[in-house]
């Protein structure tokens, strides 16, 4: 089953507070999963996250207006990016799941929390009249993930891009899971 | 006669239920933005044990707000010179 999650529109003072516990959190999971030991973090997908945490919270601050997230029927931002509208299309700029849906089987998971905050972002971009076009810069780890969701790598450029086509495809399969 | 069940037409195929494990399987790994450079990386993990991210934090924030200061104390003047304007044209 699916769980439900609701889109946030930009950063205001109760979602970076959310943002610093998940910092707060990131470091009670490195102690206690990995010893204090950066190396055993490093090329590890909770290293992906807690090196875009840092960016997250600083563009929460600099750029709030841009910042997009889920969160759950807690009320717990569960996933955050920060967008760019680059006229034609959607840019994700920077996007990570928060840390306990990144070591995973802890109380506040919840599965899905990205391919939802995806979906607002391809929903949001429909609302300004472009057909649901995102791109964004995929770290190799995450490029599973966006192709699964319809997104095709660019001229070999690293950039991936999710076209008209693809976006409606990707919707419609969201809608299909109650 | 024959029936149809709605509840059954609406089922998701296997296909589709796969899908969506794959897809819930990879979500954890969702991260966009430029990779970090191992030196980036140190940086930033020893700040969240020594705990000097939030130092950084502070700084960051003391500059913003510093900045956004200067820019009312701007707005500030030109508000002045503008009612000044105003009250030399009304005389």
């Amino acid at each position: 089953m699916k769980n439900i999650f609701t889109y946030i529109n930009g950063a205001n003072p109760t979602i970076r507070r959310q943002i610093d516990e998940w910092n707060t959190k990131a470091s009670e999971y490195l102690l206690s999963l990995y010893d204090g030991d950066i190396e055993r973090v490093r090329g590890t997908k909770f290293g992906d996250c807690i090196s875009k945490i840092g960016y997250l919270i600083e563009m929460a601050l600099t750029d709030s207006e841009n910042f997009r997230g889920v969160s759950d029927t807690d009320n717990r931002l569960q996933a955050g990016a920060i967008i760019e509208n680059r006229s034609d299309y959607l840019y994700i700029d920077i996007l990570t799941n928060s840390p306990w849906n990144v070591v995973r089987n802890q109380p506040e998971t919840k599965a899905g929390a990205a391919t939802s905050l995806v979906e607002g972002i391809v929903r949001e971009s429909i609302e300004l009249k472009q057909s649901g076009i995102i791109k964004t810069n995929a770290l190799t780890r995450a490029i599973p993930f966006y192709e699964k969701i319809g997104f095709v790598e660019e001229n070999g450029s690293g950039e991936f891009i999710l076209t008209e086509t693809a976006s409606r495809n990707f919707l419609r399969t969201q809608a299909s899971r109650q | 006669m024959s029936t149809t069940n709605d509840s059954n037409l609406q089922q998701p195929s296997p296909e589709q239920i796969q899908y969506w494990k794959e897809l819930d399987e990879l979500d954890s790994s969702a991260f966009s933005g430029k990779p970090v450079s191992d030196s980036e990386f140190t940086e930033i993990v020893q700040s969240l044990l020594d705990g000097s991210n939030w130092v950084k934090r502070l700084d960051k924030v003391k500059a913003k707000k510093q900045q956004l200061l200067a820019k009312v104390a701007e707005l500030e003047e030109i508000e002045r010179e503008i009612e000044q304007k105003l009250t030399k044209s009304s005389n």
